[in-house]
């Protein structure tokens, strides 16, 4: 299979070997990192060049995983586009759906009962937190630190095991859906995430006391792929990555949505926009979401877990073979679906990458018009060359972990 | 269609409030008077549709404003309108995070007459749009002219015709055998042009369609 | 009612099983031929012996190439992690460059993008080699059935064992991975390459 004619698209034409002046000539070397790479975080293609071992031009590549999501939900109907939606951003999909519930919800004018409200804040703040323990744990098996890969991941089993509870479902749960909950919370939820609460802040420690004030952790994160406040901003970045570098903007409290307002956390803010400072401000995060979800579970009431209206909501099975109506909803919404009133609206939430938008523009039919993601990872992506300009190569596997891109959100 | 649909059981959300709204507005329609197309409000948001023309000034006053200071572009993306004249609305989200004032920007281009059309970027004012245009150039065919060539971002290179377009359907096009993806459309015959994409043996040669080899050539 | 040709004299043809492949060897992998117990005569009993564990080595000692693309990537990981440990079987050395692996896990949906990428890390690996589609998108496309992804890695590599599921979780990986192991040492056959135009014509498909 001959790649050149895709390979090197005429915008990413790199000169190398550049004469700087009359007796000086700068040797560079154009490599390629990616798309199938142990470090790149999904299928990112890199393209460095070279000055010895320092990084002069990176220029990232993507769409190795462009799937059509935005395309794909324009022919489903807003009940089914859900499970779309879980695929974008995969280490967090209650994110997702998430963002997705809240937006078609405004377009439908409605808001959900309040014990919805309050477990779905507890079921994203979980999911943040899983997130952060696949980022941490890959980023330190990049950077040479095997065991924190496996005690990540043995934690993030038992977030796990509590979705799967819920949902019957480890990923992709789609639990989170337009009108509340796909279904109650089971029984044994609230003893499950109790239980967890209770272990968690050890092992956070146990994590801390492995990587925080270790000298080879350090040596390879601080002062590493530095990005100032000014230049990050400018080119659209947000969540961890924009804070590290000390603005402060999270969507949590800045435009506060589904409740967010009513709890009592804190948002860590770094200073000097290094790799440390990412990973210090998500270790930090999972303890504010520790916070959250404590409050949550104490703020929990008893009641419904989605909306009364049979139209958005599926009517519960036992209903459906002996009830006319719940018969004909039960048809209606999952054959045509419900039609919200015409209009746009913009959506953002925070996932644990950033600032994470959803525009959905209805025209009054069954189905969205346009579902566009304004997904966190491709706006900070967008930075990276300019995070590794002057770095060393060993350093761009440390800039990649440290902005956590997900490539299935870059490319949708 | 009912404006508002009422749905029992549900209290109806709560808009918020968007105190800088009407400020922004204020600014866009004393500095730009006629190229301020339209204001609508839905749902606590404000939307301001301006002339393509003065586009990039204006969000170089909302960036600059002293009281606004839009300083994070938030995305730029589009919506394909076939049967309305003009077709591709180009959408600017901006948020302004000292304030915590958001806006949303559009601009409306395209149309018969002009099917691949073109519009200023606004490279200039945020470098974060440069990504956000390309995506649009790649799946809507709307280029954005005063910044470096576009090139496709998402889609391979080579590859033909704008995915998100209203009239590209969901299963693409058929490709020649063997199918690296897409499937033949059902009811339609294959438009000429599209699908040139072709087997690259290892000898450099092309081999147009696979599955009209003779068995000799096996 | 025409003039009817010279009917020839009716012979019963011998019933065509068209599920049973013409040939059971790939065209473009050194063919496997049966060893040991599979032979037509028995077989030599040193060699069968020797053959024997050799399958059972290559089984028992895979090493996947990392091929991880979207979420079933993060399942993959799950289960090379403690809780569901890919390296009691002998998988825990994900190589990354493919010269060094014989397994591939491609995990995700593939993208229009990424198919011939996908092809070179293939060919790139040496043989003996096994393809896993672990996942609904690289068995069939999974839920996305448009423009951008590859119904189907089979497509464009030959895959030997499908692992459905949206992810599947990692023990069903774990599963498919018990079942290329058993398909090792029972010397079945790799598919045909579905790129060599003459290996995939079977009895029935004609065009």
């Amino acid at each position: 299979m001959q790649l050149e004619d895709s390979a090197r698209p005429a915008a990413l034409e790199v000169e190398d070997s550049v004469r700087l002046d009359d007796r000086t000539r700068r040797d560079t070397m154009t490599i390629n990192m990616g798309p199938q790479h142990p470090s790149t975080h999904g299928v990112l293609r890199l393209i460095l060049t070279l000055d010895g071992e320092t990084i002069v031009k990176a220029v990232p590549d993507i769409g190795y995983l462009h799937t059509g999501i935005e395309k794909t939900a324009e022919v489903k109907s807003y009940f089914k586009a859900l499970v779309v939606t879980d695929r974008m951003d995969y280490l967090a999909p209650l994110a997702n759906n998430y963002g997705y519930s809240l937006a078609v919800e405004k377009l439908l004018g409605i808001d959900v009962p309040a014990k919805a409200r309050i477990a779905r804040i507890a079921l994203v703040e979980l999911q943040r937190i899983a997130s952060h323990l696949v980022w941490l744990g890959s980023s330190a098996l990049d950077l040479g630190a095997q065991s924190v890969f496996l005690y990540c991941f043995r934690e993030r089993e038992l977030i796990l095991d509590i979705f799967e509870l819920c949902s019957g479902v480890r990923m992709m749960t789609s639990y989170i859906m337009p009108g509340g909950l796909q279904a109650d919370l089971p029984p044994g939820f609230d003893a499950k995430v109790r239980a967890f609460l209770k272990l968690f802040p050890d092992r956070l420690r146990e994590y801390h006391d492995l990587l925080t004030n270790n000298r080879l952790w350090i040596d390879r994160t601080k002062g590493i792929a530095p990005i100032s406040g000014e230049d990050a901003l400018a080119f659209g970045c947000s969540g961890p990555t924009l804070r590290g570098s000390g603005v402060v903007y999270d969507v949590r409290k800045a435009f506060p949505y589904g409740g967010y307002e009513q709890f009592d956390f804190d948002i860590p803010v770094g200073s000097n926009g290094d790799v440390y400072d990412r990973y210090l401000i998500r270790m930090l995060e999972m303890e504010q979401s520790l916070r959250i979800i404590q409050q949550a579970m104490d703020a929990l009431p008893t009641g419904a877990w989605q909306v009364a209206d049979q139209k958005i909501v599926p009517p519960p099975k036992y209903e459906v073979s002996s009830n006319m109506e719940a018969l004909i909803h039960h048809f209606k919404l999952y054959t045509e679906g419900y039609r919200p009133p015409a209009g746009e609206v913009w959506v953002r939430t925070e996932s644990p990458k950033g600032d994470l938008g959803f525009y959905m523009v209805s025209d009054g039919s069954a189905k969205p018009y346009r579902m566009h993601v304004r997904a966190p990872s491709f706006a900070n992506l967008q930075a990276l060359p300019k995070m590794v300009e002057g770095m060393l190569l060993a350093d761009v596997v440390a800039a990649i972990g440290s902005i956590d891109i997900v490539l299935g959100e870059v490319d949708r | 269609m009912a404006d508002e649909v009422q749905i029992e059981g549900a209290p109806l959300l709560a808009t918020p409030v968007n105190p800088l709204a009407e400020a922004s507005v204020a600014l866009l329609t004393d500095r730009f008077g006629a190229g301020v197309l339209a204001v609508t409000e839905h749902r606590g948001e404000t939307t301001v549709t301006l002339d393509p023309a003065i586009l990039v000034e204006a969000c170089r006053a909302l960036r600059d404003a002293q009281n606004l200071r839009y300083s994070l572009l938030e995305d730029i993306t589009a919506v394909d309108w076939p049967e309305r004249e003009p077709r591709y609305d180009i959408v600017y989200q901006l948020v302004s995070i000292e304030t915590r004032a958001s806006i949303r920007l559009k601009a409306q281009i395209g149309g018969e007459v002009d099917p691949d059309p073109e519009i200023a970027s606004v490279m200039s004012v945020w470098p974060a749009a440069d990504w956000f245009e390309l995506e649009i150039y790649d799946l809507f065919g709307v280029t954005f002219t005063g910044r470096g060539e576009m090139r496709r971002i998402l889609m391979p290179t080579d590859w033909d015709g704008h995915p998100l377009r209203k009239d590209y359907p969901i299963s693409g096009f058929s490709l020649p055998d063997p199918h690296w993806g897409g499937q033949a459309p059902l009811d339609q015959p294959l438009p000429p042009g599209i699908g040139k994409l072709t087997l690259r043996t290892s000898d450099g040669s092309e081999q147009p369609n696979i599955a009209q080899r003779s068995e000799d050539d096996a | 009612m025409g003039v009817e040709p010279e009917a020839e004299p009716t012979v019963a043809k011998p019933s065509v099983n068209p599920w049973v492949p013409v040939q059971y060897y790939s065209n473009t992998q050194a063919p496997r031929l049966p060893r040991g117990l599979s032979q037509p005569d028995g077989g030599n009993i040193l060699l069968t012996q020797v053959s024997k564990v050799i399958d059972w080595g290559r089984s028992s000692s895979l090493w996947p190439a990392t091929f991880g693309l979207a979420c079933c990537a993060i399942e993959m990981m799950s289960a090379s992690a403690s809780r569901w440990d890919i390296s009691r079987f002998g998988a825990e050395v994900f190589r990354a460059s493919p010269r060094q692996a014989d397994l591939m896990i491609v995990a995700g949906r593939l993208s229009v993008k990424m198919a011939p990428v996908l092809r070179r890390i293939y060919d790139q690996m040496p043989e003996p080699k096994w393809v896993i589609a672990m996942g609904a998108c690289a068995a069939c496309g999974g839920v996305f059935n448009n423009y951008a992804i590859v119904q189907g890695v089979d497509k464009v590599v030959p895959v030997d064992v499908y692992v459905p599921g949206c992810p599947p979780t990692p023990d069903m990986l774990l599963h498919g991975l018990n079942l290329l192991q058993e398909k090792i040492r029972n010397h079945k056959p790799n598919p045909p390459d579905p790129l060599d135009y003459a290996a995939t014509r079977y009895l029935g498909s004609e065009d």
